[in-house]
């Protein structure tokens, strides 16, 4: 038995490689805490989603910071979303619970699994183009009315981009599910908030990117809060972690701040596979 | 599109809101861990992370007079608590901003869009989290 100190000590070892090499590759530190807490740990799912989803709030809302400061973030965009994903995270808070307090965490457990290898297999395939100009996707009349819309300067190549978004529903509705999967799992789930914006509602990459860090904060924020009235954020185990996670991270994103290493994505990507399927294996036949 | 209304930068006011309620709270919970490990408080306590955790040591504490009085001694536990409590308080302050920032421009619609997450937010913390909690208001 390690005792009290030696248990934080090694949950802050593991929350900083988690956030540092989840912010190498561009995913956040969540999506590593939760199955290491279950599985090698043995904590129960509930008190490693409270534990994880702090983190998110922690290391979004520090970068977010920065990207609002610039004017890249879309605040318009960003605040109507949320009345998905804030909506989405309580719901997927309550199904959580549910399922843990009728002994059913299998199911989280498994679809855990499902979103680490469908993460594990996106990061393979992950090198988007830059997008450039967005006028060539038509109009939409709703975005036209919510004042989707916004123009940015992008340094890198020395031009203002102006944007405006298509598809809402299409986007309010993915961001409905990112929503219930942050709740569930205790994710920041940002792969599938940026999917929502550039892939479905042909935002630019950079503006996509930056407005869903802004989102995560609020959507955790809806979700954590439910974990922690109900008890699930335990000090001894959130500290370690949203205090390594940021660490973590922090120190990711200067060590380098274009390029992303291929060899470490690789790596990761087994990683992110492997825990997916002993998630999987944990809920379906453990 | 400008933010800024008033001679107000309201993209600035955002921005501080995130980045003062991150720093605070992580200090705090810094400070909390670092206390916990000279203290080596609670080392009475045996067996696994997961029994410590489910003995119900460390647990939220809900009571904000009982957090500050905590602090207020150096509790260890209190200090981490109250920091997180302000880390999940950061983004709600930030949505209050908001509704302040879209007011002051007279934009109606997104005032109502963003009083909407803060009802979805409030909902979390004095509905559901006492439901999950056992103790229904």
């Amino acid at each position: 038995m390690l005792g009290i100190v030696g248990y934080v000590v090694l949950m802050l070892l593991v929350s900083i490689v988690a956030g540092l090499v989840g912010s190498l590759v561009g995913i956040g530190g969540g999506i590593i805490v939760v199955p290491v807490l279950s599985l090698f740990f043995g904590l129960p799912v509930p008190y490693a989603i409270g534990a994880s989803i702090v983190s998110v709030i922690a290391t979004s809302s520090g970068s977010a910071s920065a990207y609002v400061r610039d004017r890249i973030t879309n605040l318009r965009i960003g605040m109507f979303l949320e009345i998905a994903t804030a909506s989405g995270a309580v719901l997927g808070a309550i199904v959580s619970l549910y399922l843990f307090k009728s002994g059913l965490d299998w199911v989280v457990f498994t679809v855990f699994g499902i979103v680490l290898v469908m993460s594990g297999l996106d990061l393979m395939r992950k090198n988007r183009p830059v997008a450039l100009d967005v006028e060539a996707h038509g109009r939409s009349a709703l975005a036209e009315r919510l004042k989707l819309k916004g123009e940015y300067h992008d340094a890198a190549i020395g031009r203002t981009i102006r944007y405006e978004a298509v598809r809402v529903h299409f986007g309010l509705l993915v961001m409905l599910c990112a929503g219930v999967i942050s709740g569930l799992l205790g994710i920041g789930s940002g792969a599938l908030k940026v999917l929502g914006m550039d892939t479905m509602m042909k935002l630019p990459f950079k503006v996509s990117t930056t407005t869903s860090n802004f989102m995560i904060g609020v959507t955790a924020a809806a979700s954590t809060s439910i974990f922690y009235i109900g008890g699930y954020v335990n000090a001894l185990v959130a500290a370690p972690v949203a205090l390594g996670v940021v660490a973590g991270s922090y120190v990711g994103t200067k060590i380098l701040v274009r390029s992303r290493p291929n060899s470490l994505r690789l790596v990761f990507v087994v990683v992110l596979l492997v825990l997916g399927l002993e998630m999987i294996q944990r809920g379906l036949f453990a | 599109m400008t933010e800024s209304v008033g001679g107000v930068d309201f993209n600035a006011v955002v921005s501080n809101i995130l980045r003062f309620g991150v720093l605070v709270s992580t200090a705090l919970i810094a400070a909390g861990l670092l206390l916990l490990s000279v203290e080596g408080a609670g080392q009475s306590l045996q067996g696994s992370i997961a029994q410590i955790v489910l003995s119900g040591y460390g647990r939220p504490q809900l009571n904000l007079v009982t957090v500050f009085e905590g602090v207020a001694a150096a509790e260890p536990l209190s200090l981490i608590q109250l920091g997180l409590i302000l880390l999940l308080s950061t983004p709600i302050a930030r949505v209050v901003a908001s509704i302040a920032m879209f007011a002051a421009e007279g934009d109606g619609l997104y005032v109502a869009f963003t009083v909407f997450v803060l009802a979805v937010l409030l909902l979390g913390i004095f509905v559901v989290g006492p439901i999950e909690a056992g103790y229904p208001p």
